[in-house]
């Protein structure tokens, strides 16, 4: 059996919801034939007026109607959704070849980058990082590391004098004897820092510059101990398979002292060996000075030049690019 | 120091190749930088002699000279003052090559054609500098081949000596240590040691402490003569310029032995006599330098009747100095306090190589023996006798240091096992002697020459030198410290966010440019200042990291106009002290700076330039990286910033530093034009201490788990109401309020120029519950009505 009024709502179910040209016009579809004051809805309210013995078959009639038209509408929709997609991929698709919006990281000092990376291969043996002041007495730049006054070493380092006896310190080794006083052995200790000399500027020398300074103190430290430990930061640092080697050197404040050399090729195919480190076990005249029996403790310390070993390992020909702080220089690190 | 393989040879029998000393000289202490070779470039060269040598007619300082060669006659157009008719010269015929860019072609030399070259030794490589061309021996042949008159090919060992080896200034300490690192014997040289004469000399020694052992000798008949020319070329091959025969015998002594000579011309000395006494204070000294010295008592000198004759161990002077009237020379060999000749030396700037000797200290023992050997040369080579009784005036022979050596060091130090007997035999080759020993110790007598020889580790280091370091095995130690109270503060993580920030790191000097300073107009009476400074413009240290970062920006804006500059530098600063006990003060820095557009300008965001917004967020973020969300910025009247912008931070009650746009009449005192620039400085100190005070322990706090609602709550005020203020206000006021921030601000219409728009952003949540509408109503009502009160603004 069929009612006029349910073939004519069918028939405008199935004909206008799948023509609904877009979302907007699909919406007012679903609120015309399924929202709360809908046709359907109207249709059930009118089950009261049905004869009793028809109203099963109307109750069916009308939710197969509403059935159909959610199921028409799902469908319409997903196609105009489908459709929206795919007339988004011919009109906004985006050039991912295109540059992204820049954030730009900084960059840290070529300088600080090689003392990182010295003071954690340090660290990771166990070393602690320590620092001291840049103003120093010449009791800690020199006396103290055995360097008395009228001695020759002093030539090497001419001082920046803020008055008599206060100078800016020459060399981070007063930062050794600064710990010893403070802390008994054993103690393991390295520390980076600037030092100043009144060297003249040119492209190998400036008047201020960094080192690290590294002070082992314990008992039975020997001179294997000081080769194991520099060697393997050697080779931490220049590479497994790095060309090392130890000479004899001097320093007043080590006996015996060294240097380590690291052999780096050169442009023309030759090699060079280049001194990056200086070392030796502690003058025992330093350990007695900051109370430390040296015939119970004995030491080893080492220091090294942090421009020089930026310069080899980046081809750096000028000492003083360090220090312009031009930012085509910063850019490269 | 040099050092040539010939002289060494004559101490020490080696086959090895000249590369190879070099390497054994290194690996024990005494690093060769450079390995000199010298020899004469051949093909092409031949012997000349100029028969006339006429002036160029176009030009004063040239000779055309007419050269007969064993083929031809040449015109050869020379600018050597020496060229002169009749010398023999060494020609570089047309097509001799002397170096990469240096062939020798026919031309055409201010219109006078010339065939070839005149050489000088330079321009062969046998020497470094040359004073004119090479004069040939008189009896040279024509037909002579080149090389008969350079000698064998010469290495020279360019050395660089520790300064506690200064018994390595010296050809035979040289040799001694290359004989120990060759396993050779070191020859003894033997020189012939004349019988004294009759005739004691007038020498006394006034100031002894300074003059610990003084001999003479003279030597009389002496002409003065060119040297010969193997002494010459040894000299030249070792950076000494050839002189005279009796200027270069000394030389060559000081080079051989280590002990500066001096030779008086002895008929010139008034009085015949030398006196070794200070110098009285302003006494004028006629040097041979050609200056004229004023003298302090704390110089030694060595003085005649009339005054001083030489400024001891350093030079000598003018008035008794050798010339080739000189006959007799009366010969000094002396041993001068170190640090008498050092300070002499830097007190008047002179430094030569009998002076770096002295400086060092002079063995001993080797005075008199340089001195026989000098009066040997002389007589053998400048047709001198000796003549006199040989004058020793000293205060008596030093003590000898003996050294107590105990064995087990050199396995407790060195880790190595080196048997009593083997450690004694490198003690006897470094010429030390073994006193005495047992199975445990020795005592070592040093020798003079070994002043760096003082103690057990002293020699401790010479067993490790001699057996090679490359002997001592490699070895890891326990690595630990007994407390780390010691610790620097790290600084890696907030090194880290200023990268993350965007901010590159920059390293300038300690120092303040004065320059820089005058042009900010900074008062520089608060800087500590350097007594001794290199420059005048380096005078004090910096008390900021302000003018360093701007002279970084104006370098860089100078190369390009308008780009975007941000850096970041953390650094020292110091300062003159107020306290007597601490007359300098050094704190630790950071300082940011940056200027131009704040992204690099993209087609979907209009490009943007840094301001002080931006820098006080960066500078806010970084600090709540540290932990200090809540430090603050108050505005205040630091003359160094512009008064347009700048604020100090404060938190905990401390201040930590200021930031703010760079005043104008800065830029334009250092030309940095266009561009606003920002300035950002902590105190690192005051920021640690700040942590302290907040506390650096975290504690999680509890979030609810129910959603909250944000409304935007938009005032009116006047213009310079405190905005901050009423956000703070309405961040505590009501429990409910999670969040309030500023979201909108401006001026002008609708609200008119005297006052703002602001639009706070705020954000309401319970731990209990969610919030219905009706309850955000009554709470946001509460709370804007209790803000307008308070704040004498309106609900917009």
């Amino acid at each position: 059996m069929s009612d006029p009024n349910t073939d004519e709502l069918r028939e405008q179910i199935q004909a206008e919801i799948p023509a609904a040209p877009d979302g907007k016009a699909l919406e007012e579809l679903r609120i015309r034939f399924l929202g709360k004051k809908g046709v359907l809805a109207d249709l059930v309210s009118r089950i009261a007026q049905v004869p009793p013995e028809e109203r099963k078959a109307f109750g069916k009639t009308a939710n197969d109607l509403k059935a159909l038209a959610g199921e028409l509408l799902d469908a319409r929709a997903g196609q105009l959704e489908a459709q929206r997609r795919a007339e988004a991929l011919s009109t906004s698709k985006v050039d991912v070849r295109l540059p992204g919006r820049r954030h730009t990281l900084g960059t840290a000092h070529p300088i600080t980058q090689v003392r990182d990376e010295i003071l954690s291969a340090f660290n990771r043996m166990g070393f602690l990082t320590v620092d001291g002041p840049e103003i120093e007495t010449d009791y800690y730049n020199f006396e103290a590391l055995n360097i008395p006054p009228e001695h020759p070493a002093r030539d090497g380092q001419d001082s920046f004098y803020l008055a008599p006896g206060t100078l800016l310190r020459t060399q981070t080794s007063t930062v050794q004897i600064r710990v010893m006083e403070q802390v008994k052995p054993p103690l393991a200790i390295v520390s980076a820092g600037r030092v100043f000399r009144r060297d003249t500027l040119d492209a190998t020398h400036a008047f201020m510059f960094h080192q690290i300074e590294g002070l082992l103190v314990a008992e039975q430290v020997s001179f294997a101990h000081l080769k194991g430990i520099l060697l393997k930061v050697g080779r931490d640092l220049f590479g497994a398979g790095a060309a090392l080697r130890f000479a004899p050197d001097f320093f007043p404040f080590t006996e015996p002292s060294c240097q380590l050399c690291v052999n780096f090729p050169l442009a023309d195919g030759r090699s060079r060996w280049l001194e990056v480190l200086g070392a030796g076990l502690v003058n025992p005249v330093v350990l007695k000075g900051v109370g430390i029996d040296p015939e119970k403790y004995s030491g080893l310390a080492f220091g090294m030049g942090v421009e020089r070993i930026a310069m080899c390992r980046w081809g750096i020909q000028d000492i003083r690019l360090f220090t312009e702080n031009d930012k085509r220089f910063l850019d490269q690190f | 120091m040099l050092a040539s393989f010939s002289w060494l040879k004559e101490y020490i029998g080696t086959s090895l190749s000249a590369e190879d000393v070099a390497a054994r000289l290194t690996a024990q202490g005494f690093e060769v930088k450079e390995l000199h070779r010298h020899r004469a470039p051949i093909a092409g060269l031949v012997v000349g002699e100029i028969l006339a040598a006429a002036r160029h007619p176009d030009a004063d300082r040239l000779q055309v000279c007419q050269v007969k060669t064993a083929t031809e006659t040449l015109a050869i157009v020379c600018g050597a003052a020496n060229a002169r008719a009749g010398l023999k010269v060494c020609v570089a015929t047309v097509g001799t090559v002397l170096g990469p860019d240096f062939a020798i072609k026919k031309s055409r030399i201010r219109g006078v054609e010339s065939h070839g070259m005149l050489c000088s030794r330079a321009e062969l490589g046998l020497e470094k500098e040359s004073a004119g061309i090479w004069e040939l021996p008189a009896d040279a042949g024509l037909d002579d081949p080149i090389p008969k008159f350079v000698g064998p090919e010469e290495h020279v060992f360019d050395i660089e000596l520790t300064s506690n080896r200064s018994d390595c200034l010296s050809i035979l300490g040289l040799a001694q240590e290359l004989a120990v690192a060759l396993r050779e014997h070191l020859a003894q040289k033997k020189h012939r040691k004349f019988p004294e004469k009759k005739g004691a000399l007038s020498v006394s020694v006034q100031a002894r402490e300074k003059t610990p052992r003084y001999t003479a000798r003279l030597v009389t008949g002496v002409t003065v003569a060119p040297s010969p020319g193997w002494m010459q070329d040894r000299l030249a091959l070792h950076g000494l310029r050839p002189i005279n025969n009796v200027v270069d015998i000394t030389n060559y002594v000081l080079l051989e032995y280590g002990q500066p000579l001096h030779a008086f011309d002895y008929r010139t000395l008034a009085g015949q006599k030398v006196v070794a006494r200070d110098a009285r204070a302003g006494e004028a000294f006629d040097c041979l330098d050609g200056r004229m010295l004023e003298l302090t008592p704390d110089d030694l000198v060595i003085a005649d009747d009339q005054g001083p004759v030489a400024l001891a161990g350093v030079m000598g002077g003018r008035r008794t100095g050798v010339s080739e009237a000189t006959r007799e020379v009366l010969i000094e060999s002396a041993c001068f306090e170190p640090v008498t000749v050092r300070r002499t030396g830097r007190r008047h700037k002179i430094a030569t190589d009998s002076s770096a000797r002295f400086e060092k200290g002079v063995a001993w023992d080797r005075v008199e023996d340089a001195l026989h050997y000098c009066v040997d040369l002389l007589c053998e080579h400048a047709g001198g006798q000796a003549a006199s009784a040989v004058m020793d005036v000293n205060t008596g022979r030093p003590k000898e240091t003996l050294v107590v050596f105990r064995y087990a060091q050199v396995k407790a130090k060195l880790a190595v096992e080196i048997a009593p007997v083997e450690v004694n035999k490198i003690f006897n080759s470094l010429g030390c002697t073994v006193k005495y020993h047992d199975h445990e110790k020795a005592q070592i007598l040093i020798p003079f020459a070994r002043r760096d020889l003082k103690e057990e580790w002293d020699l401790l280091e010479e067993v490790a030198r001699i057996h090679g370091y490359d002997q001592i095995p490699e070895a890891l130690p326990m690595v630990s410290n007994r407390e780390d109270r010691v610790a620097a503060p790290d600084t890696r993580a907030w090194r880290e966010s200023l990268r993350g920030l965007g901010y590159q790191e920059v390293m300038n000097v300690a120092f303040a440019d004065s320059r820089v300073l005058a042009a900010l107009r900074v008062d520089g009476s608060g800087h500590a200042a350097v007594l001794n400074p290199m420059s005048p413009d380096y005078t004090r240290l910096r008390r900021d990291l302000f003018a360093g970062m701007l002279q970084n920006v104006k370098h860089n804006l100078e190369h390009q106009k308008g780009q975007t500059l941000k850096f970041w530098e953390s650094g020292r600063v110091f300062a003159k002290g107020a306290e007597p006990e601490r007359p300098f003060l050094e704190g630790r820095h950071l300082g940011l700076m940056a200027t131009g557009p704040v992204e690099r300008p993209n087609w979907t965001t209009p490009a943007r330039a840094f301001d002080f917004q931006d820098l006080s967020g960066d500078m806010a973020a970084f600090l709540a990286g540290l932990g200090l969300a809540s430090a603050k910025i108050e505005p205040c009247d630091d003359p160094a910033l512009s008064p347009l912008a700048r604020g100090q931070w404060t938190c905990a009650g401390l201040v930590l530093g200021r930031l703010g746009r760079v005043r104008d009449e800065d830029l334009e005192a250092l030309s940095v034009r266009g561009e606003e620039v920002f300035f950002g400085e902590l105190d690192l100190e005051q920021v640690e201490a700040a942590r302290d005070r907040v506390g650096r322990a975290k504690r999680f706090a509890a979030y609810s788990s129910f959603p909250t609602v944000a409304r935007d709550l938009a005032f009116v005020m006047a213009r310079d109401a405190e905005v901050v203020a009423v956000a703070e206000y309405l961040r505590k006021a009501d429990p409910a309020v999670v969040r309030a921030e500023i979201a909108d601000l401006f001026t002008g219409a609708p609200v008119g120029p005297e006052r703002k728009s602001v639009v706070f952003s705020v954000e309401f949540g319970s731990p209990e519950k969610t919030f219905t509408r009706e309850e955000v109503d009554a709470i946001e009502k509460r709370l804007v009505d209790t803000a307008a009160k308070r704040f004498n603004i309106a609900r917009r």
